[in-house]
């Protein structure tokens, strides 16, 4: 039999703790050791009791929960932190798992929502709740964007596709070909290329080109 | 309703589905009946009295409010039931129209619902 997962519940609402522990103690594969009211009572059960696991909560007296969590897994990156919070704002979602929690779960969420929740992080996974999930995403595509926009700049769909066909291998005058435009027009897109990308020759310009994902598989 | 060794009816109006399954624990105990649970306050409105309720729990939404048609209709029924507000922000019970106290562990919570 598997050893169950030890979890110390961090909130300073007692219903909240209370209950919490209720509804994890009917689960065989779980165990409460501890309950800390304070972030500063946190780090301190977390080196005395060494839980596998401890449910965060972000607003405590004293030391927050974000402070908890960057101080907890800076000494012990072996506890799994995972925030169980009411706030659904980004600045704390990005503060956590920046701190280095495994996971964000609202109160909202359903009670096996939480139950999964622990049994992921306790296996070393993440587990972000939905729709919080969706955020990150969001702020990634973002992120992404603004680097394509940053490594790509003002250049025009004519010279991103001349520059994708030079950096699979075509000639001038096959770009042309396929383009249905004459040759001095590739030539001139491809100056432009060079100019606005500040290269100088086409082996720097598929280098460019591979390092930031261009080339097509063969 | 409510006699001395009758057990206290209990309806909760509840936001947040992991504070309602963690409540429902906390009052399974001799004493204590749970009647009625609804996240939805017209459903709410619409049992309440005919369940004939000696304690209505209801938790505050994320913007910290009740809802007005709740609070009114549950001031204006019967004063022997007793209206107590919980709050995930603040950890407090607010018991209507008489006090608010703070709460120190779980005990005050069942001790607001059983006592006369």
């Amino acid at each position: 039999m598997t050893k169950p997962i030890r979890v110390l519940i961090a909130d300073d609402h007692t219903i909240v703790r209370a209950g919490v522990r209720l509804l994890l103690e009917a689960e065989p594969d779980m165990e409460v050791i501890g309950e800390a009211l304070t972030g500063d009572e946190a780090v301190a059960a977390a080196e005395s009791l060494k839980p596998n696991v401890i449910l965060m909560d972000i607003s405590m007296p004293g030391l927050n929960g974000m402070e908890a969590t960057g101080k907890i897994k800076t000494r012990f990156p072996e506890i799994q932190v995972l925030v169980l919070t009411m706030h659904r704002s980004d600045e704390y979602f990005f503060e956590v798992l920046k701190a280095g929690a495994s996971g964000y779960v609202l109160k909202g969420a359903e009670t096996n929502e939480l139950i999964g929740a622990i049994r992921a992080v306790a296996r070393g996974e993440v587990f972000l709740y939905p729709t919080m999930a969706k955020q990150l995403l969001q702020d990634y595509l973002s992120r992404v964007k603004g680097l394509e926009s940053l490594a790509l700049p003002a250049l025009t769909p004519r010279e991103k596709e001349i520059l994708h066909l030079l950096a699979d291998g075509y000639s001038n005058k096959e770009i042309a070909e396929r383009l249905v435009v004459s040759p001095s027009t590739v030539h001139s897109h491809h100056s432009n290329l060079m100019k606005k990308l500040n290269l100088n020759s086409r082996h720097e310009l598929i280098q460019f080109a591979r390092q930031r994902g261009l080339l097509r598989d063969s | 309703m409510g006699g001395g060794l009758e057990a206290r009816r209990v309806f909760a109006i509840w936001s947040n589905a992991l504070f309602f399954d963690s409540l429902r624990l906390l009052l399974d105990r001799p004493g204590i009946e749970l009647v009625g649970a609804t996240s939805d306050h017209v459903v709410a409105r619409e049992n309440i009295l005919g369940l004939q309720v000696d304690t209505v729990l209801v938790e505050e939404n994320e913007a910290g409010d009740i809802p007005e048609g709740t609070l009114g209709l549950l001031e204006a029924g019967p004063a022997c039931v007793r209206i107590i507000r919980l709050s995930l922000n603040d950890n407090e019970l607010i018991v209507y129209h008489r006090e608010k106290r703070l709460v120190g562990n779980t005990s005050d919570l069942l001790q607001l619902i059983i006592e006369e």
